[in-house]
């Protein structure tokens, strides 16, 4: 399989000496010396081995996978050999590129044009070339005549080009081959371009060298398989460079003692009042698009006099004309600060910000890395970060997270594997570029990494969906491919096959978004999404573009509000965007809720403990003492759940409850806890109401025998309860409705017209309800079940957290309580998640009818 | 011997036994084909299932009650407004099963809001039967209140209920038939026969629908006691007035 390598650190002179005289000459009069990630990567490019180069943001990345690229371009130019090809593609998922590339492709190549010029040297023309999916016409004929040497796109545009038949002759002999911004691909835009690449590979003649660039992330060795695929022959290196900036973070907590204080929000907001005027540009990540809100909301109504048109909110519900121009005023620093959810994490250059603030966990060491990346954007500048929590969960959480940061322990990404309806719309494309021999379809397929384990079984049912093979019963489901089982091919069908797949392309699901209009002027004010909208009901007051409305009714896709509302918002937090706690930042923190344990079981002093809370987590002695306390009160209380103890409190009060205390993050807890819930269900044939967080899960309802549950829940079974589990689900439906969009079996553009998937009014249930009439196996259903398992929950690390439970690692222990202890109580605050549906619709409905006999029996008498 | 009642609600449909009466509410047939139009791939084949609902409802009437002598259709037979091939195709089929049953001329078609536009000819404003008129609700004919009118049948509402549990996180939706009173006389609101969609609940009615929506307003609903649809072959269950639901 591939071969991974280190890439080495090489000296100054040597990449000197392979410099054309004009790029070196340029390259000085920039530059003093080779950047870090210089010198460990663009001799590798030279010697066009694949390389992975994964550094900190605001580094020279770029221009390190153009440096050599652009020195051979010039060497061909000056021989008068560039030939009318594509030399190299650059491929960015972020679409907003033409800052980065301007600055680090067309003004060296302007530059040296002009040295060439000054020095009487004459240099053939090298054409960049820039293509999305928002290139004009006009241009694309251009570029199709006149090829760039060096091509510019993003991963949906290129898996196009490689359906165009006289583009493709153009790519046949690319050179070189570059992916930006890899650490933002762990998804299913991911998936697809590892296809795309591998698509890329097989029309080629030559081997594209493989450049790839990341931001900080782990494990590197996956990302390097990611990007060169799997096969026998190929090699990658990585070059792994690090924060060479200083970097200054602390933890602040806005009140002294967080339980007892009551004032923690107003004294939050005073603080970050003060943090915003001590600084010139402040950043504020808060992690939902309701909270980004609501703090822009609290900052202009505490202090009126000190912001005005310099705060902005910024989130993926807003225009994007309106985003664009917050980035614009940020860029030429005419904002004090802005807040976002998490939509300024990634990319595009943002200008000059001296503080990051994070309100609220990041959740991941690598997600605050990204985001400290932000700050201070000149290569040798201090980067300054603060975490501003709320309550002692988050206190805990970001100190480890800064431990992590500072220890440089990365949380390790997975990306998706084998899935089916980003298959199925790949496939599509590849057989409209031309006939394919299905084994060697197959074989194609495999040397993706994300598809190296896929099965026959899920490849060939896939061939069956794409052509109409699962639709007998109805002659109008439209096939897409036609599969010639004794020739073992396929091919294109139909005449528009072409113009569905170019119009419907990518795999960002449509989320439906509903627009908000002023009643009765319908004037219209943004757009929400449709399950946030879900969350809320008639009379709720919600914040949108830091302005109030009161929700009064919906007509269609619209919702109708009432503006000028002096009600405080009502609309709880929003759980559906909330991030997850990585799993290794959740082990960590039971590591350290380990240590703390032995040293209050060995009666270690207060002052010792503290010594050791503080060195362990780099923070001060007030915050150590409050996490000090925390622990304290548990330990005291009842136990504290660790790296080998899950605890179980049974509590009564007006439900019955079962809290659970296991530290995995909420992906995985989603994992056991629907598993647990749907098994005690089954016992007593009730739903039951569950909460899920990332430090645990609770339970209500009537009869939970949770340790039966914990026995008969096995790593063996928990893929065909949880399958059962969320078979009714919401989550499943509305997962399905994506998978459903990008296998094509959802067209979202369709002759000509275009309609949101939220216009037709359909509601992901009864697609749902259709196709398991269909086949419970059909592969796009299992595709949705498969993404909920394992995308949106992590059922491999429960399996994990399973296994330990069986070996001893981990005990579980149980305990009734009259009042939940201290680490359980946020599980009940925060409200019920969801609810496990196991009883019957039809039982239901008799069992409410009783009730109601006896209610209305009960008023006659 | 127990006095039988004057109707009888059987699955979403409504049975007069004296008169051998069967009225079939909202149909929405075509909806299947918007759903295409707008690029939705799969088959859900609504006509099979619509079908396979009245055979199974017809055969129930028939063991129990004998063959009825007369359909009615309370309007929005098909979905779209103007007339549609594929919706001409559908209707013509259900007319064919239907035929099945009685004969062309007792089966009555009242005119929806969905049928405007009359190409086929078939379609009457009201229908009235000894002292029942049967209307599709959007619209008022001074004909329907008529002094010999006790009983009003009308469709059109789409009326569902939600229950909800006591720990008041679950909420179920159901068909369901409103009966109650008022102008003076008795109406039954038939529910929609469509399986797609369980319509606007009744009880959690907001102002997507305005008092104009029908020929009976919003506030006179919530005295109107709530039948929810059995499965064919079992009762409809009572769950007293709407407002008591709320």
């Amino acid at each position: 399989m591939t071969i991974i390598k280190k890439a080495k650190e090489r000296e100054t002179k040597d990449i000197v000496a392979i410099l054309h005289p004009l790029v070196r000459e340029w390259f000085f009069s920039r530059f003093k010396d080779f950047s870090l990630p210089q010198k460990y990567g663009v001799m590798n490019v030279w010697e066009r081995k694949n390389t992975l180069i994964s550094a900190p943001t605001g580094g020279t990345k770029t221009l390190t996978s153009f440096l050599s690229i652009i020195n051979y371009l010039v060497m061909l130019a000056e021989k008068n050999e560039l030939e009318n090809k594509v030399y190299a593609l650059y491929c960015s998922p972020l679409k907003a590129l033409s800052n980065d590339i301007h600055k680090n492709l067309l003004e060296p190549l302007q530059e040296i044009n002009k040295l060439a010029e000054q020095k009487g040297i004459e240099l053939q023309e090298i054409r960049v070339g820039l293509r999305t999916g928002d290139t004009e016409l006009k241009e694309r004929a251009k570029q199709a005549k006149k090829v760039p040497h060096i091509f510019i796109t993003t991963p949906e545009t290129l898996a196009i080009i490689l359906t165009t038949p006289k583009f493709i002759e153009n790519l046949k002999a690319v050179e070189f081959c570059i992916v930006d911004e890899i650490h933002a691909l762990d998804n299913k835009r991911g998936v697809y371009l590892s296809l795309t690449l591998e698509r890329l590979n097989a029309v080629s003649v030559i081997w594209p060298v493989k450049i790839g660039l990341s931001a900080t992330i782990e494990p590197l060795e996956e990302v390097a398989k990611f990007l060169v695929g799997e096969a026998k022959e190929r090699e990658v290196e990585i070059a792994n460079v690090q924060f060479t900036k200083k970097i200054d973070i602390a933890v602040l907590t806005p009140v002294e003692n967080l339980v007892e204080d009551r004032n923690v929000s107003h004294s939050m907001y005073s603080l970050l009042n003060r943090l915003i005027k001590e600084h010139k540009t402040t950043l504020i990540f808060t992690n939902t698009r309701s909270a980004t809100e609501r703090v822009v909301d609290n900052l202009k109504e505490k202090f009126p006099t000190e912001y005005g048109e310099d705060i902005a909110a910024h989130h993926s519900s807003l225009f994007k004309t309106h985003r664009f121009s917050i980035e614009e005023k940020l860029r030429k620093g005419e904002l004090k600060v802005v807040v976002c959810s998490t939509s300024l994490e990634l990319g595009i250059d943002i200008g000059f910000i001296d503080l990051v603030i994070m309100l609220g966990s990041p959740k991941s060491s690598a997600r605050a890395i990204q985001r400290l990346g932000r700050a201070g954007h000149k290569l040798h500048e201090t980067i300054k970060g603060r975490f501003l929590v709320m309550d002692r969960d988050d206190l805990v959480e970001c100190c480890i997270i800064q431990k992590e940061i500072i220890e440089h322990k990365i949380n390790r990404v997975q990306f998706p594997k084998n899935c089916l309806d980003v298959l199925s719309q790949q496939i599509f494309g590849m057989a409209i570029a031309n006939n394919w021999q299905v084994d060697q379809l197959l074989e194609t397929i495999r040397k993706s990494y994300c598809y190296k384990d896929l099965t026959k079984d899920d490849f060939y049912s896939v061939l069956s969906y794409l052509s109409g093979e699962y639709g007998l019963e109805d002659s109008h489901v439209y096939a897409k491919i036609w599969y010639d089982k004794e020739k073992k091919e396929i091919g294109k069908r139909g005449k528009l096959a072409r113009v569905i797949y170019l119009t419907n392309i990518g795999t960002i699901p449509e989320e439906s978004f509903v627009a908000v209009k002023l009643s009765p002027s319908g004037e219209q004010i943004g757009y929400i999404d449709e399950g946030f909208l879900e969350r809320m009901k008639k009379g709720d007051v919600f914040v949108l573009g830091g302005q109030r409305y009161l929700y009064l009714y919906t007509r269609g896709m619209n919702l109708y509000v009432k503006a000028g509302v002096d009600r405080a918002p009502t609309i709880p937090s929003w759980f559906s965007e909330m991030l997850p706690l990585s799993f290794d930042s959740a082990l960590e923190m039971n590591r350290f809720r380990q240590l703390i344990r032995e040293r209050f079981e060995k009666k270690e002093t207060e002052r010792e403990i503290l010594e050791f809370i503080s060195k362990h987590l780099y923070v001060d002695e007030n915050t150590g003492r409050a996490i000090y306390s925390y622990f304290k009160e548990q330990f005291n209380y009842f136990e504290i759940p660790d790296a080998k103890t899950i605890t179980i409190e049974r509590y009564k009060a007006e439900k019955n409850y079962i809290l659970v205390s296991s530290l995995y993050g909420r992906r995985v807890n989603d994992a056991l806890s629907r598993a647990l819930g749907y098994i005690m269900g089954k016992y007593g044939n009730r739903d039951v109401e569950m909460g899920i967080s990332d430090n645990g899960f609770y339970f209500a309802g009537e009869s939970l025998d949770i340790e039966k549950a914990f026995k008969e829940l096995k790593v063996e079974n928990i893929k065909e309860i949880l399958e059962e589990a969320v078979n009714k689900t919401d989550i499943l439906a509305r997962r399905f409705r994506h998978c459903a969009s990008r296998s094509l079996m959802i067209i979202r553009n369709y002759k000509g017209v275009s309609k949101s998937v939220g216009k037709q009014h359909l509601k992901s249930h009864f697609l749902l309800a259709s196709v398991k009439k269909l086949s419970k196996d059909f592969p796009i259903l299992r595709e949705a079940r498969r993404e909920v398992l394992e995308d949106l929950m992590d059922i491999n690390n429960a399996k994990l957290v399973l296994s330990w439970i069986k070996e001893g690692r981990i005990k579980i222990r149980a305990k009734e309580v009259h009042l939940p202890s201290p680490f359980s109580l946020n599980l009940i605050l925060q409200g019920h998640t969801d609810l496990l549906r196991i009883e019957d619709k039809q039982d239901f409905l008799k069992r409410m009818h009783e009730l109601h006999l006896k209610e209305i029996g009960a008023r006659k008498v | 011997m127990k006095e039988q009642k004057r109707y009888i609600f059987i699955g979403k449909t409504l049975f007069f036994p004296k008169e051998k009466i069967w009225v079939i509410g909202d149909l929405h047939l075509g909806f299947e084909k918007m759903l295409r139009d707008s690029g939705l791939d799969i088959p859900l084949n609504q006509f099979k299932y619509v079908q396979e609902e009245i055979e199974k409802t017809y055969l129930n009437i028939k063991t129990k009650f004998g063959k009825p002598e007369k359909i009615i259709l309370l309007g929005d037979i098909k979905h779209h407004y103007s007339f549609e091939a594929e919706e001409k195709k559908e209707v013509e089929k259900l007319l064919r099963l239907l035929k099945e049953y009685v004969e062309e001329q007792n089966i009555i078609f009242i005119r929806g809001n969905h049928e405007k536009n009359d190409k086929y000819g078939k379609y009457i404003d009201y229908y009235n039967v000894k002292d029942i008129a049967f209307v599709h609700g959007d619209r008022e004919f001074l004909e329907i209140y008529d002094k010999k009118i006790n009983l009003i049948v009308m469709g059109h509402l789409h009326p569902s209920v939600t229950l909800r549990d006591e720990m008041k996180v679950k909420n179920e939706k159901y068909k369901c038939f409103l009966v109650g009173r008022y102008k003076k006389k008795d109406f039954i609101v038939v529910p929609s026969f469509l399986n797609f969609t369980e319509g606007v609940s009744a009880n959690e009615m907001n102002e997507m629908m305005d008092n104009n929506f029908s020929i009976i307003p919003n506030s006179e609903l919530s005295n109107f006691e709530v039948f929810i649809c059995g499965q064919i072959g079992e009762e409809s269950l009572d769950f007293g007035k709407l407002k008591s639901l709320e």
